[in-house]
């Protein structure tokens, strides 16, 4: 019977070896996965009353974004990975946070009404101490 | 004795009435100069209006004072718009549905206005003061009320016809309001002129009460009466 003898030398150079493929195997395997989810975001923001234009969309927590054309629509600046957070916000409507998921490149946030009563009493005269006011 | 107990009384009645004069001791220049490098500013990018604002400022009273500033000097009030609301209301008052309809719709045009013109109503200041102090992490509030101007008087009126602003400062309340602060519109030209008077903001509320009744009787922030 033959007896298969490796040199331990060998053997340990091997096991290196095979260390050091999947440790590039695995830095590859990220970096394409990274350039994979790392994605233009574009979009369109809309309401109850239909698009909504000149809204601000930004990246949550920086003040990284973009203002919406007249259109309601956009392309966010910064390529935006899975699980990144934009908070869109507008004048009269309430903040919408959108996160991103999957392979997302399209979204459509839809902003909330908000409840205000529009009422109006301009000053109409110049200053006056506000103790002469009675006296009017 | 007893008036010594009077004397404790008024100085805590003082105390409990929050005003301007509370921050004697804060310089509200570089607040101030903030609201002037920005002046002009678009309001399509409000989260970036309020950094710029505030961001180099220490106290929360300077960070409201750069956003009411900043507010009151560029932002101009629209008369024609307050006309056609209020003679809308009026007419409308007894129909809650087609009120609820025309404020709707009468609110689009008013953020729209804002917006594209700068130029707004009551409700409108006030909403833009909130906004701007809520994304600068403070706490403000819109109170609708009666605001008596002149020969107003609240019992005339049937319903609110004013918005104004209360801002949570150093865990008290304070009132103030950008409108009349901003500058008033001349009857017979119905132009509006920059006018800034500093005494609305942050005033005693035992003046602030002689021209602003709030709907809510809570937010004259007057000492409740026993």
């Amino acid at each position: 019977m033959k007896t298969l003898c490796i040199p331990k030398q060998q053997n340990v150079l091997k096991t290196c070896m095979a260390f050091g493929m999947v440790l590039i195997l695995s830095l590859v395997t990220t970096t394409v996965n990274a350039q994979e989810t790392e994605r233009t975001v574009t979009g369109q923001v809309t309401s109850t009353d239909g698009v909504v234009p000149a809204a601000t969309v930004l990246l949550k927590g920086t003040y990284i974004g973009v203002v919406c054309d007249d259109d309601g629509k956009f392309t966010f600046p910064q390529k935006l990975k899975e699980n990144d957070v934009l908070v869109v916000t507008s004048l009269g409507y309430k903040d919408r946070e959108i996160k991103i998921t999957g392979n997302m490149t399209y979204i459509e946030p839809f902003l909330d009404d908000i409840p205000l009563v529009i009422i109006a009493a301009l000053r109409t005269k110049a200053t006056v101490p506000p103790s002469d006011i009675e006296k009017n | 004795m007893r008036r010594y107990l009077l004397l404790v009384f008024f100085t805590f009645i003082q105390f409990l009435q929050a005003q301007q004069s509370d921050f004697k001791n804060i310089d509200f220049t570089k607040a101030e100069n903030n609201a002037e490098r920005y002046k002009g500013e678009e309001l399509t990018n409000l989260p970036i209006l309020a950094h710029h604002l505030t961001y180099t400022l220490d106290t929360d009273v300077e960070r409201f004072r750069a956003i009411y500033y900043w507010v009151c000097h560029n932002i101009k009030g629209e008369y024609g718009m307050m006309l056609k609301n209020n003679r809308k209301r009026q007419k409308l008052k007894d129909n809650p549905e087609a009120l609820h309809a025309w404020n709707h719709e009468f609110k689009r045009k008013v953020f729209k206005k804002l917006i594209n013109d700068k130029e707004t109503l009551c409700t409108g200041y006030a909403y833009l003061i909130k906004e701007l102090s809520r994304l600068a992490g403070l706490e403000c509030k819109i109170i609708n009320g009666y605001g008596l101007d002149g020969s107003l008087k609240s019992k005339n009126l049937e319903m609110p016809n004013h918005s104004w602003n209360v801002i949570k400062l150093n865990g008290k309340w304070y009132v103030c309001d950008a409108t009349w602060s901003s500058g008033f519109t001349d009857v017979t030209t119905e132009l509006f002129e920059f006018d800034y008077d500093n005494s609305y903001f942050l005033m005693d509320p035992s003046v602030f009460i002689k021209t602003h009744q709030p709907e809510d009787e809570a937010w004259t922030l007057l000492p409740q009466k026993l």
